[in-house]
């Protein structure tokens, strides 16, 4: 009877330890996340005792496989490499994600083609979004790039704000202002509408055309205008001969009298008069 | 018979008349040669001219009105001053800006030019591209204007074409014109605070760059006009900024002739231009004859020790170019008479070259007989010796004046990047020389003075 009894609980308690050795492999907070097990731990090679690297060596020659460390090193550096890979897929669709917001907010901007860019870059250098070497690129400028300069900046006299010119778009930006030159005077020509006239005067405005002009102040001034250089050779103000520019352009300067002046102006091609305005500048 | 008669009374009668022409000679017969220098502060009437005041109204001169901690600024001041100035001379005073084009301005403007609103510029970028001081267009007005004074507030930035062709003659033409009317050119130069940028700074790859960091940098007044308002424009200037410190100060006039007067005109030749052991010579007299020609007439030796000396403040126009070749004309008379009375002709000598000029930092020295000294002429002769002094080349002393404020363009990208404090001028001294070439074409060998050592040579 004893017997029986003895055996029975050697039965039970086989079953029980048979039935229980699953609720043994429980969770635990060391396990690496999304596992049931530790997080694999690398030795790496040059960390190993010498009994370890006798062993994995051991392995190697006698059975043709990894050792225990060096499969667990390998797991290891998988592991790593997976991790990599989901970072970089998360950082390459934050930047697909921020460029085409980028993309349609440019859509949103003004063309700056169209913009006399009256500086340029004097060496290769970078645009930043503060003025400081520390901050930001925003592009690099290649030696020679167009400049649209805008301002210089209120905290560091030694850098500019400016637009630089890439096709079609503009990138805002600050510069040192040691590399940015400025380019050749631009000249400005002739409105279209203007240049139909044999001479016209730009500068100051008629108060009447070709009639009267009224100035604030008496003294000198300098009158600007243009000839129409095919029909027109030679220009004559007040009996005396002025230079036509290679632009069209003429300017000469002439005194305002209290009483006002009366000024002459012939035009003639070949010697022969061709266009004349008189007109008088009056203070205002 | 009757022909040789004819022809022995007449020779006779002409012997007779030259006898009689030549008792008591005590000078022998010649020209006396008078200055031909026009005095330009004498020249002009009475009245007074307009005065046309241009205010460079480029964006950089707005440095010069906003302070610059630890620098003395004094354009405010100065720009006041010229307003004063200009103001009392004139009859009327007509004032204007000018960058790329000249304007007229109305007085509320005029007010404005002290402050930095004057230099701002809210027009496109072409329009404010004015940085170039366009000075060829005042020289113009002021050709067409000789009568009014023209005074430039400046910072007088050239670039190498506005120096070169056409754009010189802009510049030489009306200047030529201008000096030979007898106007001079006074160029003032204040080394002033700036806090500002200096834009159009030719690069040796043929672009321009800007500069920020200049903390002093010198602005010009230009004055174009007679010498006296020249003069009192700088005097008012130096004495109220810079009469104890003229470190910051500088000054050139350019004119046709740096010669200030003729000596035998105002009759400042005395004994003191000969060595005062001269008057303890026997029989020592000095004395002007007609009026005009001073005569140191003594009985000298071999000993004699003649050295005639003028000071150069005496004949040279203070802050001109001054004089860079003097010469000497001399003629010698001899008579073996050394008593006046005596004396019934004097025979031209041809000594060749008796004496010798230099030129000091102070003086103009005419060291007589040095060439042929006294012990080897001959003894118991009465000697007439007239030297006449010339000025024949105007000098360079105003462009040396401003070299030190002055960098040339194959030089300023090189003294950019050097990050100087204080910022140089542009082709100042290349201006200065152009103003100096012209002045120097305009002159005109001028005699300075003239004096004669009448004396008896004793054994």
């Amino acid at each position: 009877m004893k017997n029986k009894i003895l055996s029975n609980l050697i039965k039970f308690l086989l079953i029980f330890i048979l039935c229980s050795s699953t609720a043994m492999a429980h969770k635990s907070k060391k396990h690496a996340p999304g596992s049931d097990f530790n997080p694999i731990v690398c030795i790496p090679e040059d960390e190993r005792s010498k009994s370890q690297i006798s062993h994995d060596k051991m392995v190697n020659n006698l059975f043709h496989r990894l050792s225990k460390l060096q499969q667990d090193c390998a797991l290891y550096d998988i592991e790593q490499l997976k991790i990599g890979q989901s970072q970089l897929e998360k950082l390459l669709r934050e930047i697909e994600e921020a460029k085409n917001k980028l993309e349609q907010e440019l859509e949103n901007a003004a063309i700056c083609g169209d913009i006399n860019f009256n500086h340029k870059s004097k060496k290769a250098t970078k645009l930043f979004v503060k003025p400081s070497l520390k901050s930001e690129k925003v592009a690099d400028i290649k030696s020679g790039a167009n400049l649209l300069y805008i301002s210089d900046s209120a905290s560091n006299k030694k850098w500019s704000f400016v637009l630089l010119k890439t096709d079609k778009k503009c990138s805002p930006g600050y510069i040192q202002k040691e590399f940015i030159s400025k380019k050749n005077e631009v000249i400005k020509k002739a409105p279209k509408e203007v240049k139909a006239d044999l001479i016209s005067i730009t500068k100051p405005n008629w108060t009447k055309k070709e009639k009267l002009i009224t100035v604030p102040a008496s003294g000198f001034i300098t009158i600007k205008g243009f000839v129409d250089t095919n029909k027109i050779d030679q220009i004559i103000v007040n009996e005396k001969e002025r230079q036509i520019n290679n632009d069209d352009t003429f300017s000469f300067n002439i005194r305002v009298k209290d009483a006002g002046s009366e000024v002459r102006i012939v035009g003639n091609k070949k010697g022969q008069t061709k266009k004349t305005i008189t007109f008088l500048i009056k203070v205002q | 018979m009757k022909k040789v008669l004819t022809q022995i009374s007449i020779i006779l009668l002409v012997l007779s008349i030259s006898s009689a022409q030549s008792n008591e000679k005590c000078s022998p017969d010649f020209e006396m040669s008078k200055s031909s220098i026009v005095n330009n502060s004498q020249n002009d009437s009475l009245e007074k001219g307009e005065v046309f005041v241009f205010f460079d109204q480029s964006t950089t001169m707005q440095g010069f009105t906003i302070d610059q901690p630890g620098q003395e600024n004094l354009y405010v001041n100065i720009v006041d001053d010229i307003q004063q100035i200009a103001e009392n001379i004139g009859s009327d005073t007509i004032y204007q800006n000018f960058g790329t084009e000249i304007n007229p301005m109305s007085d509320r403007e005029v007010a404005k030019v002290k402050t930095p609103k004057f230099y701002e510029c809210s027009g496109s970028s072409v329009e404010c591209n004015n940085q170039f001081s366009s000075i060829k267009e005042i020289f113009s007005i002021a050709e067409d204007e000789p009568a009014a004074t023209h005074i430039v507030i400046t910072h007088l930035n050239l670039q190498d074409s506005q120096l070169l062709a056409s754009d010189r003659e802009s510049i030489t033409d009306p200047l030529t014109s201008i000096l030979k009317q007898g106007k001079s050119i006074g160029i003032i130069g204040v080394m002033n605070s700036f806090n500002g940028k200096i834009d159009n700074i030719p690069l040796r790859s043929g672009d321009y760059t800007e500069y920020l960091d200049a903390e002093t940098r010198p602005f010009y007044i230009l004055v174009i006009g007679n010498q006296d308002n020249i003069n009192r424009i700088k005097d008012n200037i130096e004495e109220n900024h810079f009469s104890s410190n003229k470190e910051n100060f500088k000054y050139a006039l350019i004119t046709s002739s740096p010669i200030l007067q003729n000596l035998n005109e105002n009759k400042l030749i005395d004994e003191n231009n000969m060595p005062t052991k001269l008057a303890r010579e026997e029989n020592f007299n000095f004395s002007y004859m007609e009026d005009y020609l001073p005569v140191y007439k003594f009985t000298g030796n071999k000993q004699t020790k003649l050295k005639f000396k003028i000071k150069n403040n005496q004949i040279v126009v203070p802050g001109s170019t001054g004089v860079s070749k003097f010469s000497i004309s001399e003629k010698v008379w001899t008579t073996n008479k050394t008593k006046c009375k005596d004396i019934k002709g004097w025979n031209e000598a041809n000594f060749g070259t008796l004496s010798e000029i230099t030129q000091n930092n102070d003086e103009l020295v005419i060291d007589l007989f040095t060439e042929k000294p006294l012990k080897k002429l001959f003894r118991g002769v009465r000697y007439f010796y007239k030297i006449d002094v010339f000025a024949d080349k105007p000098g360079n002393s105003s462009e040396k004046e401003f070299s030190d404020w002055s960098v040339n363009s194959s030089d300023i990208d090189k003294f950019t990047q050097s990050n100087p404090v204080s910022f140089k001028t542009l082709n100042l001294e290349k201006f200065v020389s152009i103003l100096n070439a012209v002045s120097g074409d305009t002159f005109k060998k001028t005699l300075i003075a003239s004096f004669v050592v009448n004396f008896n040579l004793t054994k």
